[in-house]
């Protein structure tokens, strides 16, 4: 843990703006990641007074008796001060698929996937998530188990393809989740949510998830002994 | 104005980010060794090591997690219902294997118990400790219902109804106890 001291009145509201501050005038080997500062790219995620949240949009402490601790994103391996090995979070990421899928062969741009006004709706909310990943390094169960649990993030984003309307592999993007881990470690914690810093609500769409896995066993199983019926 | 500004600035803020203990000795040799990781991360991660492996060989530090990360009300009664859920039932096979194990039976010790001399406030206590586990798990045991459900999952949902299910097994728990 090291200590910088930053003059307030020469220095920009946000936390962002002090580290940038530190690197540019006191400590150039300060490392952190950062890009669009507005909150949009999810770059500058990190542990700031306890709570994962992106730095740019938050606003330093004017209380001068109190310092700012930082951190990098919780149980994460660190490669240099606040910049974490994301990579997993990636890989976990792309092994949800995380593109539309459709069983027509029909030639990607060449017409328009049309929406219903409800259908659309359904994606906000979700389509928001700039995965920053502060909420998946919030969560206990993440930290012990992020080798298998894919997070509240990525579940997220499975959950967004899911829905979608215009995608047309729901019950194979389902079947991928059917497992004691990629899902069922989630134990309504709900610190994602709480430090969500695009305020999404992360664990309307877990739990959905988790309702259409068990809807869609059911369904298996009732096929399962019907067919076993007309099979007899 | 200005004498407040020259004071704010002498002051300043302290700000400090979190570095490993091997991070704090860097010396130029190792300043090198880590901008030859830098390096090497930024090409996409190579699959035939994989993550695990190479942050291993790479020996490097796990960023703090449960010591630093601010406990949330949403967290606390998470690991509260699990707390409640071992001791009541640890309590539950305790109670059966005791009874099955002690040499009289349960009235025998119910009598000795409610005509033993000590005052109504270790009683009240003492019920108020049984009672508060039980109706907490209850209480939110139906929160987690809710949320199977799929109903209740706002920020704002979920902290109305958290202080709501403190609240009640707070009320009902003294409630029982004084009975």
């Amino acid at each position: 843990m090291q200590t910088y001291e930053v003059d307030l009145n020469a220095c920009g509201p946000m936390i962002l703006d002090a580290l940038i501050k530190i690197k540019n005038e006191v400590d150039p080997t300060l490392t952190f990641r950062r890009s669009c500062r507005e909150g949009i790219c999810g770059s500058c995620a990190m542990n700031i007074g306890g709570i994962n949240t992106l730095a740019c949009i938050s606003k330093i402490d004017t209380n001068l008796g109190k310092s700012s601790k930082i951190y990098p994103l919780p149980h994460m391996y660190v490669i240099k001060d606040l910049v974490p090995d994301m990579n997993n979070f990636y890989i976990q990421y792309k092994s949800i698929q995380p593109w539309l899928q459709r069983n027509d062969a029909a030639e990607p741009g060449s017409a328009q996937l049309l929406q219903s006004v409800d259908d659309r709706k359904k994606l906000d909310g979700l389509y928001e998530c700039i995965l920053c990943a502060c909420c998946s390094t919030s969560c206990p169960s993440y930290w012990w188990n992020g080798d298998k649990y894919l997070g509240p993030a990525v579940l997220m984003q499975a959950y967004r393809w899911i829905i979608d309307s215009r995608d047309d592999k729901s019950k194979d993007r389902l079947d991928m989740l059917r497992d004691p881990f990629s899902v069922y470690r989630c134990h309504t914690i709900m610190n994602c949510t709480k430090t969500c810093p695009k305020v999404l609500t992360i664990f309307y769409s877990l739990i959905n998830c988790d309702v259409t896995i068990v809807i869609s066993q059911i369904q298996q199983i009732i096929f399962n002994i019907i067919s076993g019926i007309f099979m007899a | 104005m200005s004498l407040i500004g020259t004071l704010c600035s002498r002051q300043g803020l302290r700000l400090a980010k979190g570095l490993s203990l091997q991070q704090l000795r860097v010396t130029p040799a190792k300043w090198v060794a880590t901008s030859a990781c830098l390096k090497a991360t930024s090409q996409p991660l190579d699959s035939e090591e994989g993550f695990w492996d190479k942050n291993k060989r790479l020996n490097r530090p796990m960023s703090p997690h449960l010591t630093i990360y601010k406990l949330q009300l949403t967290s606390v009664l998470s690991v509260t219902h699990r707390g409640t859920g071992l001791a009541l039932s640890g309590l539950m096979s305790g109670f059966a294997i005791g009874m099955l194990a002690l040499p009289q039976s349960f009235p025998h010790y119910y009598t000795m118990l409610s005509s033993s001399p000590s005052g109504t406030a270790v009683i009240f206590t003492a019920k108020l400790i049984l009672a508060w586990p039980f109706i907490y798990h209850f209480a939110n045991g139906i929160r987690h219902l809710a949320w199977d459900l799929g109903k209740g999952f706002g920020l704002k949902e979920l902290y109305t109804s958290g202080y709501a299910v403190l609240a009640v097994s707070t009320i009902l728990s003294i409630a029982a106890a004084a009975m």
